[in-house]
């Protein structure tokens, strides 16, 4: 067994890596930071101007999908992406809330209608905007989302989506355009409450990268610093 | 190896890790948000202040020979205090330094790339920004002002 000794720091190492996020592009959120959190309770206002308290929503996953009227590329990508992909995990408004909420500050009702038109999204799905533009960075800061404003009113972003719990508590995040069946269901279920223990080990997987890291640093000196000896012995 | 050189080396060692314990406690303990060069950005040529909200901006930097440009060729700028500021600075010519003084917002601005950091601006005040990388003969004079009020 002493053989496998070195390579269990490396697998912690190779751990950490396996399940380190990934942001794509933008500047990726800090999830040590905001898993775990509440979302404020903020005022939105969706396609036809209705105004509610996104605490209404209280009881049932919500899935948010930070997004742009605007944009040309990533955005409407994820949107079709993920009207793919719930047909497989049941109706929106029905089984979980489903919220495309837009980060532009200057974005009308006008410019969520006409995306919600644009993409054909059913009558579950809400587009959204923050009434107030002060609570919607509240919102943005919650989740983590930055984002870098380009000439012609487009936005350098993070692709993602946001998983919160029956009770507006941040759960999961998932990235890309497009989204995996498996990890989107996973997902569903942490925010559904049913496994809590991924999310738990989340949270210390950084010191289990740096155990393997410190561990095999340690290691290789230590194995180095015998084979030196030994040579040095036979000569 | 000699007994003196490895007691150097093993103590170079400790410090190394020390000191990478000290910059995770930072990061995590601390909460402190560090530089982020960011990849996907194409280095704007202009610099601009935008305002999203009365207590959100975003602050384009664009670091020339010998001046900082903040919002269109000006090098000052006031914010409200409470502010918190998204900056974005890169050069235009060659690598200058940012460092805001008064603050934890120290960054190096290379041509080509973006770097960004993020500062809630809580006191009233003067802020002089300065740099801090020799960049050619008018490197002492260049200079900035974010005024808080």
């Amino acid at each position: 067994m002493r053989f496998l000794a070195p390579f269990v720091p490396l697998l912690l190492l190779f751990l950490s890596f396996l399940f380190a996020q990934t942001g794509g592009t933008g500047i990726p959120p800090n999830e040590d930071r905001t898993l775990g959190n509440p979302v404020p309770d903020v005022i939105l206002v969706d396609s036809s101007g209705k105004k509610f308290h996104l605490y209404q929503l209280k009881g049932k996953p919500v899935i948010l999908s930070p997004i742009y009227t605007h944009c040309t590329s990533a955005c409407p990508i994820i949107t079709e992406s993920l009207k793919k992909t719930i047909k497989l995990f049941g109706q929106p408004g029905r089984d979980f809330y489903l919220i495309s909420l837009t980060f532009d500050p200057k974005d009308t009702v006008e410019d969520l209608k006409r995306f919600k038109r644009e993409h054909g999204l059913g009558e579950g799905w809400t587009v959204v905007l923050v009434k107030d533009k002060s609570k919607l960075f509240e919102l943005l800061d919650a989740i983590d989302f930055r984002f870098a404003t380009l000439p012609d009113r487009q936005f350098v972003h993070p692709n993602l989506i946001v998983f919160l719990d029956k009770d507006m508590i941040i759960r999961k995040y998932m990235y890309g355009v497009s989204f995996d069946r498996i990890e989107f269901a996973n997902a569903l279920r942490i925010a559904r409450g049913e496994i809590a223990l991924p999310e738990k080990f989340r949270g210390h997987l950084f010191l289990v990268g740096m155990l393997g890291f410190v561990g095999t640093v340690v290691f290789t000196i230590v194995k180095l610093s015998r084979i030196r000896y030994r040579r040095k012995m036979t000569a | 190896m000699d007994r003196a050189e490895r007691n150097a080396l093993t103590i170079a060692v400790i410090l190394l890790l020390f000191f990478f314990t000290l910059i995770v406690y930072a990061a995590k303990g601390l909460k402190i948000d560090l530089p982020t060069c960011i990849t996907d950005v194409q280095p704007f040529k202009e610099g601009r202040l935008i305002k999203h909200a009365p207590d959100r901006y975003e602050l384009h930097v664009v670091a020339r020979m010998w001046y900082f440009d903040f919002n269109q060729g000006s090098t000052e700028i006031e914010i409200p205090a409470g502010s918190v500021v998204d900056i974005y600075l890169t050069s235009a010519d060659v690598v200058h330094g940012m460092h805001i003084n008064g603050t934890t917002v120290n960054l190096m601005a290379i041509p080509g790339t973006v770097n960004y950091a993020r500062y809630r601006f809580e006191k009233p005040g003067v802020y002089h920004v300065v740099c801090h990388e020799f960049c050619g003969v008018g490197h002492q004079a260049m200079q900035g002002r974010i005024v808080v009020r």
